[in-house]
């Protein structure tokens, strides 16, 4: 796939998609009535009246097929190539596309038409998935419906709709939960679908000129551990004890402080460390500051060995955050001198979660590009979007890309220049191993 | 951007006989009326017919507004059919451009695909996943079930007693006086263009996927051409179905269905230029074919040379639409910003 250069006079199409009710005719009506002087083409699914003003309107069946282009398999919309085919035909007439898909739409195969047909590709450019979320009653399907959160999972724009319908409290709960879902969409609170245009059209979320503003929000950094003990030990033995878990294993690592040394700094060392090759680590086994990660097992008897090699303060990471360790040297308990948790406003359970990576170090180019094909030919399916913006060793440019599935785009887009040098990676998608993409993406660097 | 290569060295100048400007996109072209007339529509929504001799306007009428999407001449000229984004088919005299009969595709679908029979005076229009089969008066008489997917194409056999249907999925042949499926072809793909050969042999689709698939009727064997740059819309069987024309790049492969046929070999490839071939079209009797280009090339290839076209020229834009008169002594060549030209061919 390439990336069109800068005069870009397409057609620019906006993907309207989240359930029946949310609020999306509503904005859509206020797209066609404020946009004026734009002639809009909005293809739908239910039935609509032929020729609003300023819009034209086309029903549509949905029709989703799969397509095999060498080993990259991708699904696409049919009808909407189509269509498409048709209204392009009199490209000089419009202004903009707004595709509006039915409550139950999975957006990948509307998003992936636009980078498979050529004829669709060489006259249309996809400009942005904006969902629309009840604010008030996503709550009742975020959990159940995998459509539901494919819609908030796919966007670049989250609309979220109704909050005069809840308290704050419950605004800012759904906000969050679908934040760390979409790392990278921008969330917008509103009222009868009162936002302002400029959030929801000309977005550029497909485009990789405009890939380098776009910053994924994540509520903290994205560190491979959940809690920090910070305790202070003496030399020798320290007992560390763990309460019943749901889990098999859990990483952890200890890190002494160096003078001076904030936590976030050790937290940094100990993100680093949390990304090598982990060392099993069964019951009673010690655990022995700086250079490993282990593994714990935690389905025995859950006591470990802290040795501390000499006195002083030190931070225990640990990986799942709900089981609190318990500390105790000489039968009496050492408690914690501070204690942080990250994350805490999801569970484990969140099926579809945002994955970032962040790196100052350079990258191997053919690496990344041999491992980002690899990671995406192989669970393709289960990772919805992707960007990033890549520090390549030997090159001045960033190297930009985003893809949906398996297909991805990516290009050399403006040079460094004086700008801090650093990749940054979202993955967003169902049951993600973040381990595994931040080890894989490690082994890339140069 | 592709170039195009100055025209071969050789190749004489095609000569336009008449330009005329129809405003608009030209979705198809046809002669009618006894090859006096020259049938087009335009994404505009308009059916109309220029003279054939100088490409003054007879006659026009906004059938279809929001695009006229299919138009189809039948063989003896009479009939003009053809159907829009309004969700309508229209049946007109070819003469006059007077409506004889109009119907509305259920849930007002698009209707994309028009086609007549070689012979037996049938036509058909495809509405979504259904396809109406009509007479002369537009009546209809016969409307096949819904297929899996919106139709992609439609084609009648030479005899016109059947109808072929190609959509996601394959295609489905219909009888039409028994109103039944006599055969369904299957394969796993996004079906757009289908040529059913003129000895009734094979029918060839192109597909989504940048292939050609065809079926050879007698054994149901069929056969994948893929290599394609780009999605093979443009089909164009000879009068004998010894040859079949294929787009979908700028090199048009030319298949060899004579003896043997193609199977396992390679194509004859006719390259002239960087520019995709957007439409094809063979003379109605010889082994000339008329191609049209994404550049506006209009080129016209003598398959018993292949090394270069015999004669060129060229439209303003893409070429959507070509159609020879019956006698064999012109063209004509539709293109995207709307320029209709009538040429005269080269005499070999």
């Amino acid at each position: 796939m390439q990336s069109e250069t800068s005069a870009d006079d397409r057609v620019p199409v906006t993907v309207l998609t989240g359930f029946l009710g949310a609020g999306k005719t509503t904005l859509l009506n206020r797209i066609l009535t404020e946009q004026h002087g734009h002639r809009v083409a909005v293809i739908e699914n239910e039935f609509g009246e032929i020729g609003i003003d300023q819009a034209l309107v086309i029903n549509a069946d949905e029709e989703i097929f799969e397509m095999n282009n060498g080993c990259i398999c991708c699904t696409v919309r049919g009808d909407l190539i189509r269509i498409l085919g048709g209204l392009m035909r009199r490209r000089d007439r419009f202004d903009r596309v707004v595709i509006e898909t039915t409550g139950m739409a999975d957006p990948g195969p509307v998003a992936q038409t636009f980078f498979v047909d050529d004829d669709v590709r060489s006259m249309l450019r996809l400009d942005a998935i904006v969902t629309v979320v009840d604010a008030k009653h996503v709550a009742l399907h975020i959990d159940d419906s995998d459509e539901c959160r494919q819609q908030i999972a796919f966007a670049d724009v989250i609309v979220l709709n109704k909050c005069d319908l809840v308290d704050d409290d419950a605004v800012r709960r759904v906000e969050l939960r679908v934040r760390a879902m979409n790392a990278m969409a921008r969330v917008h609170r509103s009222v009868r679908g009162q936002v302002d245009l400029s959030a929801v059209l000309d977005v550029g979320g497909f485009d990789l000129a405009r890939a380098v503003e776009t910053r994924p929000t994540f509520l903290d950094p994205e560190y491979p551990f959940e809690r920090a003990t910070v305790v202070s030990l003496e030399r020798g033995d320290t007992t560390l004890m763990l309460p019943r878990a749901s889990d098999a294993t859990m990483s952890a690592a200890l890190l002494r402080f160096e003078d001076g040394a904030s936590l976030e700094e050790v937290a940094e060392r100990a993100m680093r460390l949390l990304s090598r090759e982990p060392v099993e680590t069964p019951a009673g086994a010690a655990i022995t500051p700086e250079e490993v990660h282990h593994r714990l097992d935690l389905t025995g008897r859950r006591a470990w060995t802290l040795r501390a090699p000499a006195s002083g303060r030190y931070a225990l990471f640990t990986q799942h955050g709900e089981y609190e360790p318990g500390l105790a040297r000489d039968g009496a308990a050492v408690p914690a001198l501070e204690t942080k948790t990250w994350g805490a406003s999801h569970s484990h359970d969140e099926t579809v979660t945002s994955v970032g990576i962040r790196e100052t170090r350079p990258v191997d180019g053919k690496r990344f590009s041999a491992w980002l094909s690899g990671v995406l030919r192989e669970r393709g399916a289960d990772i919805f979007r992707t960007k990033g913006i890549v520090n390549v060793a030997g090159s001045d440019e960033r190297y930009v890309f985003q893809g949906v599935h398996m297909l991805v785009d990516g290009t050399p887009e403006q040079p460094w220049g004086d700008a801090p040098r650093a990749s940054s990676l979202v993955f967003i998608g169902r049951n993600l191993d973040r381990a595994a993409l931040t080890e894989g993406f490690r082994k890339c660097l140069a | 951007m592709p170039r195009v290569k100055a025209p071969s060295r050789g190749a004489s100048a095609l000569a336009p006989r008449w330009r005329v400007d129809a405003g608009e996109y030209v979705t198809a072209v046809a002669w009618v009326a006894d090859d006096s007339l020259v049938a087009l529509s335009t994404a505009e929504g308009r059916v109309a017919a220029l003279e054939g001799e100088k490409g003054t306007p007879r006659w026009s009428s906004v059938l279809h507004p929001g695009g006229a999407l299919a138009l189809a001449a039948s063989p003896d000229g009479t009939r003009v059919l053809s159907g829009g984004q309004d969700g309508s088919a229209a049946l007109v005299e070819g003469a006059s451009g007077e409506l004889v009969a109009r119907w509305q595709s259920p849930q007002r679908r698009w209707v994309e695909h028009v086609a007549w029979a070689p012979r037996g005076g049938l036509g058909a229009a495809s509405m979504g996943r259904v396809a109406r089969v009509i007479d002369g008066a537009g009546e209809a008489v016969f409307e096949t079930e819904a297929h899996a997917a919106s139709i992609g194409a439609l084609a009648f056999s030479p005899d016109g007693a059947r109808l072929a249907v190609a959509s996601y999925g394959g295609v489905t042949i219909w009888d039409i006086a028994a109103r039944s499926k006599s055969l369904e072809l299957a394969w796993k793909g996004s079906l757009i263009s289908m040529a059913w050969s003129p000895d009734g042999a094979v029918i060839a689709c192109g597909s989504q996927d940048a292939t050609v698939h065809f079926w050879r009727l007698a054994s149901g064997r069929d056969s994948e051409m893929s290599g394609f740059p780009t999605k093979p819309r443009a089909l164009a069987w000879d009068a004998r179905g010894s040859w079949l024309a294929t787009g979908g790049s700028s090199d048009i492969a030319l298949w060899n269905f004579a003896g043997k046929g193609p199977e396992g070999s390679a194509p004859t490839l006719l390259q002239e230029t960087r520019s995709l071939a957007t439409a094809l079209a063979f003379h109605p009797r010889r082994g000339v074919l008329a191609a049209g280009y994404l550049s506006g090339l209009v080129a016209s290839w003598d398959v018993r040379n292949p090394t270069a076209p015999n004669a060129n020229g060229k439209s303003v834009a893409e070429v959507t639409s070509l159609a020879w008169r019956r006698d064999g002594a012109a063209f004509v060549s539709g293109d995207a910003v709307g320029v209709v030209t009538r040429w005269t061919p080269i005499d070999p």
